[in-house]
């Protein structure tokens, strides 16, 4: 057998003409997540917190202690209360005080679903491709081990290949915004302050789950360090904010590859303003241990009536 | 990344590694529908995983050894070890005729660990070196795995030496 023969027989297997289309309806469009059950149960939680807290709106974040407010109304979180979530009421004329309620069930979702941030750096300087190969595999493991161990609701891991290090950074869960009373926000802002890192707003998830890891392919999604949204056109179903970093992080590994973790912690600050002038603001803060992982810690919340 | 971005990006990558990943997939698993579940896999990973790659090259291997183990843990999961082919499946893929329906057949036949090997050696061109560092193993493996495949296809397809 001649190699023209071995490839001309290879030649015939091809997909029909309408594979391409097909697969491509399927990543970008499906709807339905493996983790159904978990999305479900989000569903419901979220439907019951919406219900609960009439003109209420909720951010999800990580256990802390919220630290003593001032200049606050009575929809603060009670002060000394561990918590592991901050709840932003509106200042709608009968929010009246469903917050202990709330807050209580916001927590139990999210000791579920803390947002957490892996990052790991390998350096590849003098190493061959087999070698890097060997690494980069080593490295998407990572994830898939995470995502076996871990409870998430959603999940994305990105691998970075510089010239001198390989990255790879895993984030799990969001911060999702929990709205009954789209028609009285005006505008929504999420900022975050560090360079090394940006929030990403997704404006339309989740529309695909990989079925090995299930993680969320996310489109539409917009991203910065400063985004804001109109009340108006925000969609509170579908919508959500995550962290991501920034390519200033991948140069960072890749001038100094003992650069402190600590050099990334960010602090993301959300803002939601009201139309009758109201604002609710939380702070939450994210900071790296020495192994360059970090989970979501509610920092501070203000209610400025 | 808007949904049209994100259909973009697929059709740029279908486009350019589609039919080789396909062929490659085809030649593991033996039918069009498993095929094109690996290769939804595959694309899905890429497209989720927002990777990046020193080169071209570098993103042909990756995706070219995403397939390979996506096909093998196929196999492992559906408890296959694919050396009996549904011709019916094969024969409604490719054109029914006689020496490359039985080229077909042999290569998805060959133990795993020589497919790909053959398949890049002798349908993508690929240099020895080149398959030592796509598939991450030895040269001396490679040449080993192309020789004993080799042995296999060439005893197999007797009938039709060329």
């Amino acid at each position: 057998m001649k190699k023209d023969d071995f490839k001309k027989s290879i030649d015939n297997i091809n997909p029909d003409a309408y594979m391409g289309n097909r697969l491509k309806a399927k990543i970008t469009t499906n709807t339905v997540p493996v983790k159904r059950n978990r999305q479900v149960t989000l569903s419901i939680v979220s439907f019951c917190l919406a219900f609960a807290i009439i003109f209420g709106v909720g951010f999800i974040s990580q256990p802390q202690t919220p630290a003593p407010q001032q200049n606050t109304t009575e929809n603060t979180i009670p002060q000394n209360k561990t918590v592991n979530a901050f709840i932003m009421v509106a200042s709608a004329a009968n929010s009246e005080s469903t917050e202990t309620a709330t807050v209580n069930k916001t927590l139990e979702l999210n000791e579920e679903y803390p947002y957490e941030v892996y990052l790991k750096v390998r350096d590849i300087r003098g190493l061959s491709d087999a070698e890097t190969f060997k690494i980069e595999n080593e490295l998407d493991d990572v994830f898939n081990k995470y995502c076996a161990e871990k409870k998430f609701d959603t999940g994305s891991a990105e691998l970075c290949v510089k010239e001198n290090i390989i990255m790879t950074i895993c984030t799990f869960n969001e911060f999702k915004l929990d709205l009954d009373d789209a028609e009285n926000i005006k505008s929504i802002n999420v900022k975050n302050t560090s360079k090394y890192g940006q929030m990403v707003y997704d404006t339309n998830k989740p529309t695909f789950n990989a079925p090995e890891h299930g993680n969320f392919i996310n489109i539409g999604w917009e991203h910065g360090n400063n985004l804001s949204a109109n009340g108006e056109d925000f969609d509170f179903e579908k919508s959500s904010f995550y962290w991501s970093h920034t390519e200033e992080m991948e140069k960072a590994f890749d001038e100094n590859i003992n650069i402190p973790f600590s050099t990334f912690n960010d602090t993301i600050t959300f803002t939601v303003e009201y139309k009758d002038g109201s604002k609710a603001i939380g702070v939450v803060d994210l900071v790296f241990d020495d192994s360059g992982n970090a989970t979501a810690v509610c920092k501070n919340y203000d209610y400025v009536a | 990344m808007s949904k049209r971005d994100l259909e973009n990006e697929f059709e740029a990558k279908y486009n350019e590694y589609g039919n080789m990943l396909y062929k490659i997939a085809f030649l593991y698993l033996g039918n069009a529908t498993d095929t094109e579940d690996v290769l939804q896999d595959v694309f899905t990973k890429y497209l989720c995983g927002k990777y990046r790659f020193k080169n071209s090259e570098h993103e042909k291997a990756w995706f070219i050894r995403v397939t390979q183990n996506k096909c093998l843990d196929y196999l492992k999961k559906s408890g296959r070890k694919n050396e009996c082919i549904d011709d019916v499946t094969v024969t409604a893929t490719y054109k029914d005729e006689d020496l490359e329906q039985d080229v077909i057949s042999k290569v998805i036949a060959l133990p795993q660990k020589y497919k790909s090997a053959i398949i890049l050696f002798y349908y993508n061109d690929y240099t020895v070196e080149e398959i030592s560092k796509t598939l991450k193993i030895s040269k001396s493996a490679v040449k080993k795995r192309l020789q004993r495949g080799r042995d296999i296809l060439k005893l197999e397809l007797e009938d039709y030496a060329l």
